[in-house]
């Protein structure tokens, strides 16, 4: 402290020219110094900017375009031209945009609790000091985790042929009806299911981590207090590591409205999953299989709006919340 | 999916990849034609197999071109979508293998050469008419047609005789009754799969029946596709599917691997199919070899040989290529050349358009076709006797039909409502994509 202040006070005051002449060293790189952190973070930048920041604006720029031809019967190139925000009502008209964004939302409101639920007894159940075999019971929730989303859309997949899946087989070998995965009314619980059971492992394990944060004292005091187990878990953990709750709670409400990979794997499989079935699909499906990048730009837009609401909503609430 | 940042930026890097892809695509320049030392460079594109042996056998004779054959995946969605944004980027193939139903969709893109300017008429007599015809649109010739789809019933014979019917049906009315018959043998047994989304066999018997969803007056497309003809089609299957003698699961329709194993099983009697399904019913079905049979389509009126197409694919030049001339030549030879056609015929499976090589196709029995004729049958005969009806037109806007018909047709399945109900919806909106981009379209009926 008392050198600091010494040096502070030993430079001479700005402005000082013969003082600048003598000490021109220090002075540049205090001068520059802004720059710094910006250098570092160049590379970054730069990629994030290629990668993100541009093909996202050019996305938007083309949503207020369109191809278009002009009578007759389409069947002479056709020009690009400038259409302001007609891709924009033309998605937002469109029911199947809608009954899309309702079933993601549906799928939300089912699937996040059940899976959030269920990390944070697992969490808790690895987290009591009675539990045997704990590393492998950790590791066996985790594993899911590690395979890939879409190989494990396939796996599933497997699990859900009716013609070749081992549990139709069961059903059928007991002289039962196998139920359908893959109908209309089902496939979205199946594909809760597979979520379900690649990302339970992972939010176990944040909580987990979350709750190995907390201050052993606490525990003792509360035991002293004469808390039961339950009461330390409900009164402590659980509050303790809400921070790490909100953040699942984030991630999930995001993937969930971004929902992709597992139904557009399973849509090789059946019928039920329409091109229309989350309203990632349906922009990929008029982007890039109907290559009409204008009003599949619209869409993506649109959803990126949409996600962006949504997850700042859920921050303010919880916010307040807590 | 989700809750995990691996996951967000899992997606989040999709969608950058995706649109990244449309960036550069829009930045990229400059064709894949080159030429260096005098010697022209080509590509070639096509889902066919041994596409390398026949570019290797025109480079051998053509010392001024070099043709660089790739074969791409084939799937619904991949290959036309990378067609497409190939020709965005500037980065096309010279050549490329392109269905006939594709054919007024890249056209209305502005994605194809006229090749009438590099002699196209002077081989003309060489091709199939009906062929010809779908490529030809407004006076302009846009690829030599390559291969043929028309559409008959491939049957597994055992299951038949089974449930007791000893020949196929040659009527719409006998189908329906040997559905009956055949459900008979089991409930999980069934005729034949009802492929609600996939929709180009079901619109080749629309053409069958003698309708025609996309014909053209004058300036203007004339969308058909609630007519008394497709009506007549739709209340056909309805009947089936109300009764439940098709499978309807979608996990069960064509492609599916849930149909695959029902083929190789005998659950799935039969498959309403083109020319070159028979290939689809060797790789699926092995262990049913020597089961099947071929048979000419069901008929509207006894008697008749009608049929409509499904696929069949033909060899354009594509727009942007420096070269078109060559491009054209590539193209011209590809299908009329003996040595290329006979790989295309011999390994490839053609049912070939041009009608010399359509001879030679015709002569080799099958013996994975044996079900009705012991040695098997010379499958493409069957097919040559059918009379497949000309008129019929494809859409500017290919993709969203598929799509509407296919969404439609699937919810009408899954709510049990009929077919024959969503005909106007799927018509008016097929008017309202054409007319939203500035293509004049009508309402036939």
């Amino acid at each position: 402290m008392a050198t600091k202040t010494e040096l502070v006070a030993a430079s001479p005051p700005a402005g000082v020219v013969t003082s600048r002449a003598a000490k021109p060293r220090p002075r540049i790189s205090l001068s520059f110094s802004w720059l710094w952190p910006y250098l570092f973070l160049l590379p970054f930048l730069i990629v994030f900017v290629a990668f993100f920041v541009a093909p996202f604006a050019y996305t938007v720029i083309q949503s207020f375009y369109a191809e278009k031809h002009f009578g007759g019967l389409g069947l002479t190139p056709p020009k690009v031209v400038w259409v302001g925000f007609d891709n924009y009502k033309q998605a937002l008209s469109n029911p199947d945009l809608w009954d899309g964004f309702k079933r993601v939302i549906l799928f939300g409101l089912i699937q996040i609790p059940i899976m959030m639920g269920l990390a944070l007894v697992f969490a808790l159940l690895m987290d009591s000091a009675v539990t045997r075999f704990r590393r492998f019971f950790r590791l066996s929730a985790f594993i899911p985790y590690a395979v890939p989303g879409v190989v494990a859309a396939i796996l599933w997949g497997f699990f859900y042929t009716p013609t070749i899946s081992p549990i139709a087989q069961i059903f059928r070998s007991l002289n039962l009806n196998p139920p359908d995965f893959l109908g209309a009314s089902t496939v979205l619980a199946s594909i809760g299911n597979i979520s379900t059971w690649e990302f339970m492992g992972y939010n176990m394990l944040i909580f987990f981590a979350a709750m190995q944060a907390i201050p052993q004292e606490l525990y003792e005091s509360a035991r002293i207090d004469g808390l039961t187990e339950v009461g330390i878990a409900r009164y402590i953990k659980v509050p303790m590591i809400s921070p790490a709750l909100r953040l699942g709670l984030l991630f999930s409400l995001i993937g969930t409205l971004q929902l992709f990979n597992e139904p557009e794997v399973l849509k090789g499989l059946t019928g039920a999953i329409t091109p229309t079935f989350t309203p990632n699909i349906y922009a990929y499906n008029i982007g890039i299989i109907q290559n009409n990048y204008y009003l599949g730009g619209a869409i993506a837009a649109i959803m990126g709006v949409i996600t962006f609401v949504f997850s700042f909503a859920f921050m303010r609430l919880t916010q307040r919340a807590s | 999916m989700q809750h995990t940042p691996r996951r967000t930026i899992a997606s989040i890097g999709s969608v950058v990849v995706v649109a990244l892809s449309l960036f550069l695509a829009a930045c990229g320049g400059g064709g894949s034609g080159s030429s260096s030392g005098g010697v022209v460079n080509l590509t070639f594109w096509s889902f066919n197999q041994q596409i390398t042996e026949q570019a290797d056998k025109f480079n051998a004779t053509h010392p001024n071109i070099h043709v660089t054959a790739i074969k791409q995946p084939s799937g619904f969605g991949q290959y036309y979508p990378k067609v497409l944004a190939a020709i965005k980027a500037g980065d096309a193939p010279d050549v490329a293998l392109i269905e006939y139903q594709y054919v007024p969709t890249f056209v209305s893109k502005g994605a194809l050469v006229d090749l009438t300017p590099y002699g196209a008429n002077d081989v003309k007599s060489q091709f199939d008419p009906g062929a010809w015809a779908l490529e030809s649109i407004n006076g302009a010739f846009y690829g030599y047609p390559q291969d043929t789809g028309p559409e008959g019933l491939f049957y597994n014979a055992a299951i038949f005789k089974k449930a007791g019917i000893t020949s196929p049906p040659k009527t719409w009315d006998e189908y329906a009754a040997d559905a009956k018959k055949i459900h008979a043998l089991g409930k999980n047994v069934y005729i034949s799969a009802f492929s609600a989304t996939n929709t180009g066999w079901y619109q080749a018997l629309n053409w069958q029946a003698g309708a025609n969803w996309f014909s053209t007056n004058g300036n203007s497309w004339v969308i058909d596709v609630n007519s008394a003809k497709s009506q007549q089609v739709a209340a056909f299957w309805d009947n089936l599917i109300s009764q439940g003698l098709v499978d309807t699961n979608s996990a069960d329709g064509d492609f599916q691997p849930g149909w695959n194993n029902a083929l190789d099983h005998g659950t799935i009697a039969s498959w309403i199919s083109a020319v070159w399904g028979q290939g689809v019913i060797k790789g699926n079905a092995a262990d049913t070899k020597g089961q099947w049979a071929v048979a000419p389509l069901p008929q509207w009126t006894a008697g008749n040989k009608d049929t409509g197409a499904w696929g069949g694919s033909g060899i354009s030049v594509i727009t942007g290529t420096k070269h078109p001339k060559e491009a054209a030549e590539f193209a011209q030879w590809y299908l009329t050349n003996p040595d290329s056609l006979k790989i295309g015929v011999n390994e490839i499976g053609w049912y070939p358009s041009n009608l010399q090589a359509r001879q030679t196709a015709l002569t080799t029995p099958d013996p994975f076709f044996a079900g009705s004729q012991s040695g098997g049958q010379i499958v493409d005969q069957v097919f040559a006797n059918e009379n497949l009806l000309s008129g019929w037109a494809f859409p500017p806007d290919l993709d969203a039909v598929t799509n509407f018909q296919g969404n439609d047709f699937n919810t009408a399945i899954t709510n049990h409502l009929s077919l024959a109900s969503q005909l106007p919806a799927i018509q008016n909106q097929i008017i309202n994509d054409l007319t939203s981009q500035g293509i004049s379209a009508t309402a036939g009926s």
